[in-house]
């Protein structure tokens, strides 16, 4: 009896756990994923080659986050698309024209909530209200600036370190390196091109 | 007694070992906001040139899929606009299966933004439009196999402009071939 009770025991956990198993993969079959931009960035291979395409380089403490908006940032179509935004005030100006304590508006791609890109997404990218960060961005005219991408282009400062989430950040992924020696490599990166110039 | 937790362990390591090898085999990343068709009818307004090219490098694929050119308001467009952006391409889903918000698309949007791409080779933009078709054909972003793919944010888009032997696999697998 004890025999058969053990026998019946054992089939029913077997099937539990295999029907347990199947359940998790078909809710990550059926589950689905929100609706997301999936937008292809430029990546950059060194510190040097990221500094050169950066129109501006601080480092802020943001203010205010999270403001999503609809820009207008096409000059051949009346498409507007969402971003979201959020005011840096400038704390360093590593390189380009900016003024300490002066707040820019800083602007991501897609909607954070709704309809986010999805590297942002994937590396909880969007900037956060309080945090301070290292930017590497791009200037337009008219229109708010960006992060040169999500994976290179903000990488946020804890404790005087660096620190990013994305495994292509060429600063504070394996190596949480010091506020002052990031600043010092930019800075002999930038010292050097001006030379060549 | 032991024996019956001997057996549960075991069916929970075969499990295991049975879903961790699907995963470490596949290098592709499956992207469940592709297209339902393999064949995509696509309006082409403006692809920087580079439509045949991307076309092309599909199509000698060993897939199903098949880009064909269309009008009318059910098929997929591909635009090229000057945008204040810092990306280079982009892929919407449009009209998705299930209540509009989840499963494949039925349709979708690529958009080129030409404030990045104008001064860059063919090759480059080949590389943007091929990534950005992988996403309708149900590929993401980043394997991260090591192994090369059109769809590595990382990749060198002067020279990686074809889908790889990964992203085959990752379409093949999409698509049940
Ligand atoms: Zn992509």
């Amino acid at each position: 009896m004890k025999k058969f009770f053990m026998t019946i025991l054992r089939s029913v956990a077997s099937v539990g756990t295999v029907f347990l198993m199947l359940s998790l993969a078909a809710c990550g079959q059926f589950a689905g994923e929100q609706s997301m931009y999936h937008a292809d960035y430029p990546y950059f291979s060194s510190i040097d080659e990221l500094t050169a395409e950066a129109d501006l380089i601080i480092i802020g403490e943001t203010v205010s986050a999270n403001n999503v908006e609809k820009l207008k940032t096409s000059s051949d179509s009346d498409d507007a698309l969402p971003y979201t935004m959020c005011e840096v005030r400038i704390s360093q100006v590593i390189k380009g024209t900016a003024e300490v304590g002066e707040i820019i508006t800083v602007k991501q791609f897609g909607d954070f909530k709704k309809m986010p890109d999805s590297a942002l997404k994937e590396l909880d990218g969007y900037i956060k209200k309080d945090s301070t960060n290292l930017m590497f961005l791009r200037v337009f005219d008219g229109v708010p600036s960006e992060p040169l991408s999500p994976y290179q282009g903000v990488v946020s400062i804890e404790n005087g370190k660096l620190v990013s989430k994305s495994k292509y950040s060429l600063f504070g992924f394996e190596n949480n390196e010091s506020v002052e020696d990031a600043v010092d490599s930019i800075g002999a990166v930038i010292e050097i091109r001006s030379k060549g110039d | 007694m032991h024996r019956m937790i001997k057996t549960i362990c075991i069916i929970v390591v075969v499990c295991l070992l049975f879903a961790t090898s699907g995963a470490s085999a596949a290098q592709y990343i499956y992207y469940d906001s592709g297209l339902r068709s393999p064949i995509v009818v696509v309006n082409v307004i403006d692809a920087m040139g580079v439509f045949g090219i991307a076309q092309t490098k599909w199509h000698n694929t060993n897939t199903c899929v098949q880009i064909v050119q269309g009008t009318g308001n059910d098929v997929s467009t591909i635009v090229a606009e000057n945008l204040a952006s810092s990306w280079y391409g982009c892929y919407t889903p449009l009209s998705r299966e299930h209540l509009f918000f989840w499963g494949r698309a039925y349709k979708c949007k690529i958009t080129l933004n030409t404030q990045l791409l104008a001064n860059k080779s063919a090759t480059f933009r080949a590389s943007v439009l091929v990534h950005e078709f992988g996403h309708a054909f149900c590929l993401d972003d980043n394997p991260s196999s090591g192994n090369l793919s059109i769809m590595n944010y990382d990749r060198d888009r002067n020279y990686l402009s074809w889908p790889t032997t990964d992203d085959i696999a990752g379409v093949n697998y999409a698509y049940g071939e």
